[in-house]
């Protein structure tokens, strides 16, 4: 195997892995050598504690099914000795409830099997970063007394600015974040509704050294057009009916910080004409104002349509799509990273199960396999919605089928998993639409669809395309740096 | 007598290229070691499944079955995989509607997996200019 671009930039540590499988602990420990981090081996709870009390370990790997010993026990205990341990927990499918309680009980992040190797040392490096972004454990206690990172806005405060999820693509979505966060550089964020396109602006906000200042969000496509100029660029007293005072506008009120401005390609074209020129020349001049002000402002926006597309269409204009799409980040749709599913969701338990007073802590694993193969058209926002319905109406410490929402599960016969839903997803591709796009595009999609319909996994999605696991990495680590 | 049906191809469990990729993560040095290890693993977990008929060991059922599916996944070998999850479900809602029928379903698959790899190992090692792979 290549060394990949994650193993290189993986910094070495010292690592205790507590894995009862040979065979895994020889592929695990060959994975992190390779990666350039020392490995320490226990195929038992005894000899781990043992190990783990000689050694100070960066980072402890731990199956939770151990021959002589529950793994969260084992946890419990370790974490007792050095409560600043940072623990990945590793399990197969059937012990994700478990996994939940771990994360809660302060592991630092836990990993379904099988994983690949970029997953994995993602989570390494990750788990073994300084700060706070690292911190899953920071996210849990975050949890506790404030709102649910991850989640699109009317459910997170504006402070928050993280993700929950550790899929590959918003892996891939967080780094892409930190290295734009501190530029200027406008950032132009495309996904179906309910992905979470605001809390990404929040995140590239939060990210940057603008931090301090102002985040206005604007929705294009909520405000009648023939306001929006006045909300956008202000009004002074007088300049037409009903403007009874100054009102400085959102760029103005953002200035120093950043101006989100949602739904870009809703906005009417004489508007857009002047969000142009406001680009160009950093000046706004509110309506009715006889003097241009300038002002110091970081735009990001965001369409769920495709920008490309509404160009095409004469929609929107061709000179304001190639000043604003500097940096483009595509959030991607639910059904497309299944193993976030189950984070966001138990997250959400626990946020909106205290919100209530409810004692619910965790899915029950039927709950959790159907969760992550619904396809979730709504995305974030219906799983919220699922969520907060289950918790409104019911309680319990697991959430079962029965509590599930009559709408959520299609009748028997319907649906039949994955292999439906993705089948479903290519049911609307004709040849037709795949004309015009190149044969490099044609592939990504397909290869995006197969893996997604495999819940990520790339050995899956290798068998499924033929395809040795090797080439499927170098093509999605390809189109990672794109 | 009525003639025997011919044999029905079964689709091979073991994904050959995921194979080969997993052997390159281990490393030439440690394929054959490895190989052998798998094998090992796979033959105790199929020890395991076979047992609970008579001994209803549910937690070594559990951790067979758990270990099967990263196994299992790891080779790509899906139907094995997904066995071993409905497995694990099953086990883990309790009462033993299906059950047996399901560890005897599992404990097939891994032997056919077994079978499969050491016809590879075999065909590997007469390969000429064998690579150990």
């Amino acid at each position: 195997m290549s060394t990949t671009p994650a193993a290189r930039s993986a910094r070495a540590t010292t690592i205790l892995l507590i894995e009862d499988t040979a065979s895994l602990q020889i592929i695990y420990r060959a994975i992190l050598e390779r990666a350039g981090h020392t490995v320490h081996l226990a195929d038992n709870a005894a000899d781990g504690l043992r190990l783990f009390r000689d050694i100070e370990f960066d980072l402890v790997l731990l199956d939770l099914i151990l021959p002589d010993r529950d793994g969260l026990d084992l946890m419990q205990e370790m974490l007792g000795v050095r409560h600043d341990s940072r623990i990945i927990v590793i399990t197969a499918n059937g012990s994700i409830n478990k996994a939940v309680e771990a994360m809660r009980a302060g592991a630092t992040e836990f990993l379904v099997k099988p994983f690949d190797e970029i997953r994995f040392l993602d989570a390494v490096r990750n788990a073994v970063k300084p700060g706070p972004a690292r911190a899953p454990r920071l996210r849990a206690a975050h949890l506790q007394d404030r709102a649910v990172p991850g989640l699109p806005m009317q459910t997170t405060e504006a402070t928050s600015g993280t993700f929950i999820g550790s899929s590959d693509a918003m892996i891939r979505i967080k780094s892409k974040i930190a290295s734009v966060a501190t530029s200027m550089a406008t950032v132009f964020i495309t996904g179906e509704s309910g992905t979470g396109k605001e809390l990404c602006a929040l995140a590239v906000h939060a990210g940057s050294n603008r931090a301090n200042g102002p985040f206005i969000a604007l929705n294009c496509g909520a405000i009648p057009q023939d306001l929006l100029e006045s909300e956008v660029f202000g009004h002074v007293k007088g300049s037409f009916t009903g403007a009874i005072a100054d009102k400085p506008g959102a760029a103005a009120a953002a200035d120093g910080g950043t101006l989100f401005l949602d739904e870009i390609c809703e906005m009417a074209p004489a508007l857009q004409t002047k969000l142009l020129r406001f680009l160009q020349t950093s000046t706004v001049q509110p309506v009715g104002a006889t003097k241009p002000r300038k002002v110091n402002v970081r735009i990001v926006c965001a369409t769920n349509r495709d920008p490309l597309d509404a160009v095409r269409r004469g929609l929107f204009r061709e000179d304001l799509y190639y000043r604003l799409f500097v940096v483009p980040i595509h959030m991607p749709p639910l059904r497309e990273r299944s193993d976030d599913v189950l984070e966001i969701a138990t997250a959400a338990l626990v946020h909106f199960a205290a919100e209530e007073g409810r004692a619910f802590g965790a899915l029950d694993l039927d709950v959790a396999e159907l969760f992550r193969r619904l396809p979730w058209p709504g995305n974030v926002r219906q799983l919220l919605n699922v969520i907060r319905n289950i918790v409104v109406l019911n309680d319990g410490t697991f959430v079962t089928m029965r509590m599930l929402p009559d709408d959520l599960v299609p009748p028997a016969g319907k649906w039949a998993g994955p292999t439906t839903v993705a089948a479903a997803q290519t049911d609307d591709l004709t040849v037709g639409q795949l004309v015009g796009k190149t044969l490099a595009e044609i592939e990504r999609e397909v290869v995006e669809a197969t893996l997604a319909s495999c819940g990520g996994s790339v050995p899956k999605a290798a068998r499924i395309l033929d395809l040795a696991p090797s080439t499927l990495y170098r093509k999605i680590e390809g189109w990672a740096k794109t | 007598m009525t003639p025997a049906a011919a044999p029905t191809a079964l689709t091979p469990l073991l994904h050959k290229p995921t194979l080969l990729h997993v052997l390159g993560v281990v490393g030439q040095a440690r394929a054959e070691a490895f190989l052998g290890q798998v094998h090992a693993d796979l033959g105790s977990a199929l020890q395991t499944l076979r047992a609970t008929g008579r001994s209803r060991d549910q937690q070594a059922t559990q951790r067979a079955a758990h270990s099967l599916i990263a196994l299992a996944g790891t080779f790509a070998a899906s139907e094995l995989e997904d066995a071993a999850r409905r497995l694990t479900t099953a086990l883990q809602a309790g009462g033993d509607a299906g059950q047996d029928d399901l560890v005897l379903h599992v404990g097939n698959l891994t032997a056919r997996l077994i079978s499969e790899l050491d016809d590879w190992r075999l065909s590997a090692a007469n390969a000429p200019e064998s690579s150990g792979q």
